[in-house]
């Protein structure tokens, strides 16, 4: 073989499971239709779609909404993680009294902290973000600490011999050495960051045209417009999964020369 | 010049206990020339490394004094440990100029390049710039280690066992090249081994060490003019030699 195999093609990983889904489809169709089930009960993939034709617009509008929040959410839990574990890992002292702080972040559940954001916060925008960053942050930092810890001694002796300043050392070991666990931290924390999102959006009952597509699931739903409510499903659905193929790919990218994550299959 | 007279490194009476309550080395006192080349042999566990990494100033010892004639920081020191210990994410060249930067980091691009494409050419890796470790085999990694070692043109050479975990092809490839290296340059070396053949091939001066708490047990020069080559391993002076070593290693394993 010349060309190194591409992930994410090939027959076992693209074309099975899509065939497997097609099948699902069409005998969700059928079953629906062959017992007469009604619209508002369990919609039909044909329903779906036509939920699609005729909504796109309004439902990509907000699909807009939660996308941005999504992403300013997890680009500020990427940035405030890192900078946490990096502030932990500067001595055990500070680690042992503030990680705790961060694993409470991590076990309340966001939605029993919402009201009162809600509150306190006036823009729906801060308080989704908020939410959302709640919910992302852990990953990040625990990977990152476990990162900046676990640099190889020999090379951080070598630092030492080589009179490294702590600048130094932070820039060209710490930082490389941590960067393989960020970015699996990172992978964990954009799929947390869309379902805080998600969340938020229920919780914090926005309406309107600036609402998110979770508030219209959550809306259409009232109005028993089931089909239109999965249609949201659905996009929310492929929304994580593009995420999840986003990071994971940019994971792959930035450690392709070195890390063993990101070793060709031919080497 | 009387400067193998001096002494690049003097160790008096030097001991280590670790934390551990693991004592190491009892008291070991050591005089290394300007310019000169011993090893360090001894069984395993007897404390080499300790010695070494206090050499180098990474530990200090528990009681005893190390008078060093280098300055501290890269231009004084080139330390290769036993695994090639490179940064994975960083390639060849970016290796081999660490030492470089840390110590300079204003140094002009043209100045590094020049000193890594010296460093490389010493040991027959130019070429190779851009290459990442994965890249290599293990004895390319252990040159890329080596040239990152003198790449700054250090006063002394402390090495770890640096060729322990290759074959014996490559391992004599690389005693050749190494001896060829010091024979042009005439670094001061402190090379620590488990193999006594490597040693006699080497070095100037054998220094054997016994088990755990490690004290040095014999220190014993080694005649064979400069410059050796591969042909010397298999003369019986070169092979009586190695008897003799071994048989202060074996001497230093009787003491209880
Ligand atoms: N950081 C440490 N803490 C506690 N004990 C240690 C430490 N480093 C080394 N030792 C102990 O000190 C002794 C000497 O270790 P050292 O690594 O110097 O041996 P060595 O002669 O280099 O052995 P080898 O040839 O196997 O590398 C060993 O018994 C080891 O267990
Ligand atoms: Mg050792």
């Amino acid at each position: 073989m010349s060309a190194p195999p591409r992930r994410f093609v090939g027959f076992g990983n693209v074309l099975l499971p899509i065939l497997f889904g097609i099948a699902l489809l069409a005998m969700w169709e059928w079953a629906v239709r062959h017992y007469g089930v009604p619209e508002y009960v369990v919609p039909g993939p044909v329903a779906i779609a036509r939920a699609f034709s005729r909504d796109g617009a309004d439902l990509l509008a907000g699909l807009m909404v939660t996308l941005q929040v999504t992403v300013a959410a997890l680009v500020l839990a990427a940035i405030t993680g890192a900078v946490f574990a990096f502030a932990l890992a500067q001595s055990r002292l500070v680690e042992q009294t503030l990680f705790p702080y961060a694993v409470f972040l991590q076990v309340t559940p966001i939605v029993t902290i919402a009201p009162f954001i809600i509150i306190w916060v006036s823009n729906v925008f801060v308080v989704l973000l908020i939410l959302a960053w709640m919910a992302a942050v852990f990953p990040v930092i625990s990977n990152t600490l476990l990162g900046l810890k676990s640099a190889d001694p020999n090379l951080k002796d070598l630092f030492q011999l080589y009179r490294a300043n702590r600048w130094q050392t932070a820039t060209k070991l710490l930082l490389p050495s941590a960067l393989p666990h960020f970015l699996g931290g990172l992978r964990i924390s954009g799929g947390l960051a869309l379902i805080g999102t998600v969340v938020a959006e229920m919780v914090a009952g926005t309406s309107g045209t600036r609402s998110g597509l979770a508030s219209r699931l959550l809306e259409a739903s009232y109005r028993l417009e089931l089909a239109r409510a999965m249609a949201c499903f659905v996009l929310l659905s492929a929304t994580g999964l593009v995420l999840y193929v986003v990071l994971d790919t940019l994971s792959h990218y930035l450690l392709r020369h070195w890390h063993e994550s990101a070793r060709p299959k031919d080497g | 010049m009387n400067g193998a007279a001096l002494a690049a490194v003097t160790v008096d009476h030097v001991t280590k206990v670790f934390s551990s309550g693991t004592e190491a080395l009892s008291p070991v006192s050591l005089r290394v020339e300007m310019g000169s080349f011993a090893s360090l042999v001894g069984p395993s566990g007897c404390g080499k490394s300790t010695l070494l990494r206090m050499v180098a100033g990474l530990t200090d010892p528990t009681s005893g004094t190390i008078s060093r004639s280098w300055p501290s920081g890269p231009e004084g020191i080139g330390f290769v440990f036993q695994d090639p210990t490179l940064m994975p994410w960083a390639t060849v060249a970016a290796n081999v100029e660490l030492p470089l930067r840390l110590a300079n980091p204003g140094i002009s691009t043209a100045e590094l390049a020049m000193r890594v494409t010296g460093a490389l050419q010493l040991v027959g890796l130019q070429g190779f710039t851009g290459a990442f470790p994965r890249e290599l085999s293990g004895g390319m990694r252990m040159r890329v280690s080596i040239a990152r070692a003198i790449v700054t043109r250090p006063r002394i050479l402390l090495m770890d066992e640096p060729f322990a975990a290759l074959d014996e092809f490559t391992r004599f490839q690389l005693n050749e090249d190494l001896l060829a290296l010091w024979q042009e340059n005439r670094w001061t070396v402190l090379f620590v081994t488990h193999s006594i053949r490597e040693a006699v091939f080497l070095s100037e001066r054998i220094v054997v060490m016994s088990p755990r708490p490690g004290r040095i047990v014999a220190d014993m020069p080694v005649a064979f003019t400069v410059p050796r080559t591969a042909a010397l391993r298999d003369t019986h002076a070169f092979t009586d030699t190695c008897a003799q070593v071994g048989a202060a290693f074996g001497g230093g394993m009787a003491v209880p």
